[in-house]
């Protein structure tokens, strides 16, 4: 008799499971979607508690703000996850470029945390998410606004 | 028996990734001389010197029955057991906004929506702002503000009320933003209160009015006008009027906000075509009358150009840049003090072909102005480029300078290179503060730089060396961050202010290894003010610094006067459905 293998560390190549985003944590709370939620600019940082069951994937951890297909841009803000062994893992990314001045003061702009389990590509469509084959990605959506910071 | 058979080989068979091995299985394998426990395989305590202040965070689902709590001096005790750390019961607000305008105006009908944002500083020096950001029902303009009750010891909240409608063109129909300025307001809210109002505009507020117009003094439509200025001397600036959007004649009438600091700038920005400057010109916050914005003459026809942003690939090649932010800016001064300033600004993001189309004016009054600024995107090998001439006719294209690599290595406590830290690297505060406030800004909007070190601890970022400002060049200063892995073992660490040589011939700066200090554990249980534990929220611990010992604000030109350094952040963790939460803090 020959029992399957009950290994967990070594994935199946043919199948992939989606990296979630479970909580987005700034210096001060843990942030509500869709906000609105404030920042300053130039500083602040953002911490992301995700999860992916295929435990040795890499997370990438990109910060969009007013992405759309026909005017992508670039992230404002990147940080990457290592295996740990667990599926839960957080990570913590520095906001310093989040917040522009001064087109962002006082505007309502859309931020999207998207987490992707292949490292996004230079290029390929879509514009800064688009991942090799077999990558997938979720994320969550926040109405920010940015304020400058005190004199 | 048969099932015995079955079981007992796949029982064999089971395999789990290798977590990392326990630190302990007794106290007694741990410094207990310095107070250290034993639990759950990690030896607790003996935790650094402090003091120490917290924030304890409830989960976002939780945000209408606890609110966070701050605590200062938090004494840890020798076994980093932390105890019960209790999140607060909250206080509400409950109220409504109202809107006031002078006739002929009438505010009887109009919409009541407005963002509602609630600030109030830390108890510590440099600690988090407490914010939130609420809109009210705009039908009815109600509102709840769901916040920790203020203290004695604490500061009022800062309440700003900014009215709805304020995008860069007119929404359909009259918005709130065009009928009333916004709000500021402080509150005390140390118990539950109903029924209250904030008023929004009224007849006694001060207007500014005037006109935008052409070089012939022709008025122009489609601008939108707002007032910029400050609530106080250390906030920063920000919209303090009603919105206009012009119509054919140009004319405006801004009413302000009340309890206003120094002088307003009034600014007119064009919306839709034709393509036109942003006009700018300072007045009284006392009010003024019949006050003109004038475009300047020869402006010229928009065209377009196509700027090709390049640089030199690791490889060697010469490659287009995908995915750079390109800033072009204008400007037309002011013919005398108090006269109205014209700017042109676009930005545009490049495309995989590296080309960023700019359609600019190219009237002899604006063509020599122009300056072009270009940020790569994150984690690029290639550099800034800041403030450098643009003119019109000559070859538009830019080749980015190569970045200055920052190497070195991450060894922890044992000696041995640490693998899977994240490496982020930052301008520090001296070197923002270093610049002045056009190059503070661009500096400030470069994405961090992130890499992971492989199993030989080693990190290679990309920073930029320096940046000209004016004539001069000031030499950069980064914060480098190091984030293990939570089943490291190791604290996370940053090593402030690293100095970048001065040296222009130089392609990377060598470091000495970087030595994570050795992790202490301290662990304990969130609970909601009723002693029920809380799944998700989280603990922060930071340093209370002595600032007064900080010379940082005084070595630099251009710090804030508030000098608004943060305190340092030590650990974080969040609670687990028992309410335990763990940190790992570094030990000096």
């Amino acid at each position: 008799m020959i029992p399957p293998s009950l290994s967990v560390d070594n994935q199946d190549a043919g199948v992939n499971s989606p990296p979630a985003i479970l909580a987005v944590r700034s210096d001060d709370q843990e942030l509500p979607e869709p906000g609105p939620v404030l920042f300053e600019v130039g500083r602040g940082m953002l911490n992301a508690e995700l999860i992916d069951t295929d435990l040795q994937d890499t997370l990438f951890v990109r910060v969009f703000v007013d992405y759309t297909i026909d005017k992508a841009t670039a992230p404002r803000v990147l940080c990457t996850a290592s295996p740990t062994g667990n599926a839960q893992r957080t990570v913590t990314c520095s906001l310093n470029a989040l917040c522009l001045r001064p087109d962002d003061i006082g505007q309502t702009r859309l931020m999207s945390i998207k987490v992707f389990d292949r490292e996004p590509l230079e290029s390929g469509d879509p514009a800064f998410q688009a991942m090799p084959e077999g990558g997938l990605s979720t994320g969550k959506f926040f109405q920010l606004q940015c304020q400058d910071l005190p004199q | 028996m048969k099932r015995f058979l079955v079981l007992a080989p796949l029982a064999a068979c089971l395999s789990v990734p290798d977590g990392p091995a326990p630190e302990c299985k007794v106290t007694s394998d741990c410094d207990t001389a310095n107070g250290e426990v034993c639990d759950e395989g990690i030896c607790y305590g003996n935790p650094p010197p402090g003091p120490f202040a917290a924030l304890v965070s409830p989960p976002s689902e939780r945000k209408n029955d606890v609110v966070s709590r701050e605590v200062e001096l938090l004494a840890i005790p020798a076994d980093g057991y932390l105890g019960d750390v209790a999140l607060d019961a909250p206080v509400t607000y409950t109220g409504q906004i109202r809107a006031f305008c002078p006739a002929p105006s009438d505010c009887t009908d109009i919409s009541l929506g407005a963002t509602i944002t609630v600030t109030r500083p830390s108890i510590f020096q440099g600690g988090p702002t407490y914010r939130q950001v609420v809109t009210t029902e705009p039908r009815t303009g109600l509102f709840q503000l769901v916040v920790p009750r203020t203290r004695d010891i604490d500061q009022p909240y800062t309440i700003t009320v900014i009215p709805e409608g304020r995008g860069d063109e007119p929404d359909m129909g009259i918005t709130p933003a065009q009928l009333v300025p916004p709000l500021r307001t402080e509150l005390r809210i140390a118990d539950n209160e109903t029924g209250k109002t904030l008023d929004l505009g009224g007849i006694t507020l001060t207007t500014i009015d005037g006109k935008v117009t052409n070089s012939a003094g022709v008025g122009q439509g489609s601008y939108r006008v707002v007032a910029l200025g400050r609530w106080d001397e250390t906030s920063p600036v920000t919209e303090v009027s009603t919105v206009v959007y012009t119509g054919n004649d140009g004319q405006f009438a801004l009413r302000l906000s009340a309890g206003l600091q120094g002088s307003v700038e009034i600014v007119a920005k064009p919306y839709g075509d034709p393509l036109q400057p942003t006009l700018h010109a300072n007045v009284s916050s006392g009010g003024v009358s019949g006050k003109s914005l004038v475009a300047p003459a020869n402006l010229g026809q928009p065209t377009t150009v196509d700027i090709k942003v390049k640089g030199t690939a690791t490889g060697g090649e010469i490659k287009a840049v995908n995915g750079a932010r390109v800033t072009v800016a204008g400007i037309v001064p002011g013919a005398a003090p108090g006269s109205t300033v014209a700017t042109f600004v676009t930005e545009v993001t490049t495309g995989e072909d590296g080309i960023a189309s700019v359609t600019m004016l190219n009237g002899t009054a604006i063509k020599s102005s122009y300056r072009v600024s270009i940020i790569p995107p994150a984690n690029s090998t290639l550099g800034i480029l800041f403030d450098s001439p643009l003119v019109l006719g000559e070859d538009p294209d830019r080749t980015l300078p190569e970045r200055i690599a920052l190497v070195g290595r991450v060894i922890d406590v044992d000696g041995k290179p640490l693998n899977d830290v994240q490496v982020t690297v930052r301008p520090s505060l001296r070197f923002q503060w270093s610049l002045d406030t056009l190059p503070q800004a661009f500096v400030s909007a470069i994405p961090a730089a992130t890499t992971v070190t492989p199993d030989t601890g080693e990190f290679v970022v990309y920073v930029d060396p320096f940046l000209k400002d004016g004539s001069e060049d000031v030499w950069g200063y980064y914060d480098l961050s190091f984030e293990p892995t939570a089943t490291s073992n190791a604290p996370t660490f940053t090593e402030f202010d690293v100095e970048i040589p001065r040296d222009t011939n130089q392609s990377s700066v060598p470091l000495a290894d970087i030595y994570l200090p050795d992790a202490a554990h301290i662990h304990g249980r969130i609970t909601d003010p009723f002693g029920n534990v809380v799944e998700g929220a989280e603990l922060k611990v930071f340093r209370i610094e002595d600032f007064a010992s900080l010379t940082l604000c005084s070595d630099v030109p251009h710090a804030p006067a508030s000098c608004p350094i943060p305190a340092q952040l030590l650990g974080r963790g969040a609670s687990d459905d028992v309410g335990i939460v763990r940190l790992t803090l570094p030990r000096p």
